[in-house]
């Protein structure tokens, strides 16, 4: 048992009795939950990457541009 | 030397989008206080590190490298005359172009020899009043002018530069009697670039000019009648494309150095087939 940081909550998982079984259950579906979650973000960042990148490099080549590529 | 492209030197209305081989050598005939490339043109050539490229060798090179033009640039061409003389005759003779951009700071008779070898040029026009040129540049009014003149006269594809220093050279009255001197000896299609200042050198207290005064002096130009009028050093303007004298429709399209439209098909506008001047 946990003592002495105040998380009852954390004694009371500890202290169920979950079998084996119901674990690996529990688990896989948590992952499976994960995985799918995750997706998400990816797919959004995979639409959104190369904009951001395009967005960043005008943002360089705006203000760098105006003081390191004078004309002449 | 390097590669740039030849909106960098600027001249926007000779074969835009090419690619052209850049050189420069040490030294400098004016010492202007707030120069951009002082490191180089304010130093002895043997106080730098340098290579030794021969007019041959400089030909060689610009084949080397994809490219059918030279520029002369980056520090003043003229002030290492008998280079710059040389390796046009021989880029001539292998019919590369070549594109001098320069303070215009010579004497009628040299001039006049080496435009003969030359295609393009553009000439700094820095100060249209002569105290401020000695002062700032060490140089005069006066000959520029003359450089000016004998540029257009020669046939030689001309273009200004007008670098805009902040309590310098912001006088918009000054700025109108420039663009209407421009329009009277040179004539309506002389391409004006007003640049921004950048602090550098000996100049580094002032501020770099403001956009609202770029835009204010290409105002004034297109006002006084001159046909095409650009803002440089500043990325993304509107002013930094070129429009049709007569349709108005933009005819190329810039963002920074690179081209996104061009509209320009045997020399005129593709829209209401009027003549642009330059060489395209």
């Amino acid at each position: 048992m946990v003592k002495d940081m105040n998380s009852e909550w954390i004694n009371k998982i500890l202290a169920a009795k979950i079998s084996r079984k119901d674990f690996l259950v529990l688990g896989s579906k948590l992952f499976i939950l994960v995985i799918l979650l995750s997706h998400i973000p990816l797919r959004w960042i995979r639409q959104n990457a190369q904009p951001l990148k395009m967005k960043v490099k005008q943002f360089k080549e705006k203000h760098l541009f105006q003081q390191h590529n004078l004309a002449g | 030397m390097h590669v740039d492209p030849i909106e960098k030197k600027p001249l926007f209305h000779f074969y835009p989008g090419e690619q052209i081989f850049s050189v420069a050598t040490a030294g400098c005939n004016l010492h202007c206080k707030n120069c951009q490339n002082w490191q180089i043109s304010q130093a002895n050539p043997e106080d730098i590190p340098s290579y030794k490229v021969t007019p041959q060798e400089l030909v060689a090179l610009t084949k080397q490298y994809s490219c059918n033009m030279i520029a002369y640039t980056y520090t003043e061409p003229l002030a290492s005359y008998e280079y710059t003389l040389d390796s046009s005759i021989i880029a001539k003779s292998h019919q590369l172009k070549n594109v001098l951009v320069t303070s215009g700071y010579l004497n009628r008779a040299p001039l006049k020899k080496l435009y003969r070898y030359l295609d393009a040029a553009n000439i700094d026009l820095k100060f249209f009043n002569d105290t401020m040129y000695k002062k700032i540049t060490t140089g005069s009014l006066k000959p520029v002018l003359d450089a000016l003149v004998l540029a257009r006269e020669m046939n030689v594809w001309l273009e200004i530069t007008h670098l805009i220093i902040p309590t310098l050279n912001d006088d918009l009255k000054e700025i109108e009697k420039m663009c209407v001197w421009i329009h009277k000896n040179l004539g309506e299609e002389v391409p004006i670039h007003f640049s921004r200042f950048q602090p550098h050198y000996l100049l580094q207290n002032l501020p770099a000019t403001p956009y609202s005064t770029l835009k204010d002096a290409h105002n004034i130009a297109r006002q006084t009648g001159l046909k095409f009028a650009y803002i440089g050093n500043v990325y993304g303007t509107h002013e930094e494309s070129t429009f049709c004298p007569s349709c108005n429709k933009t005819v190329i399209k810039r963002v920074g150095y690179n081209i996104l439209e061009y509209n320009i098909i045997d020399g005129k506008c593709s829209y209401c087939k009027t003549p642009v001047a330059g060489r395209w």
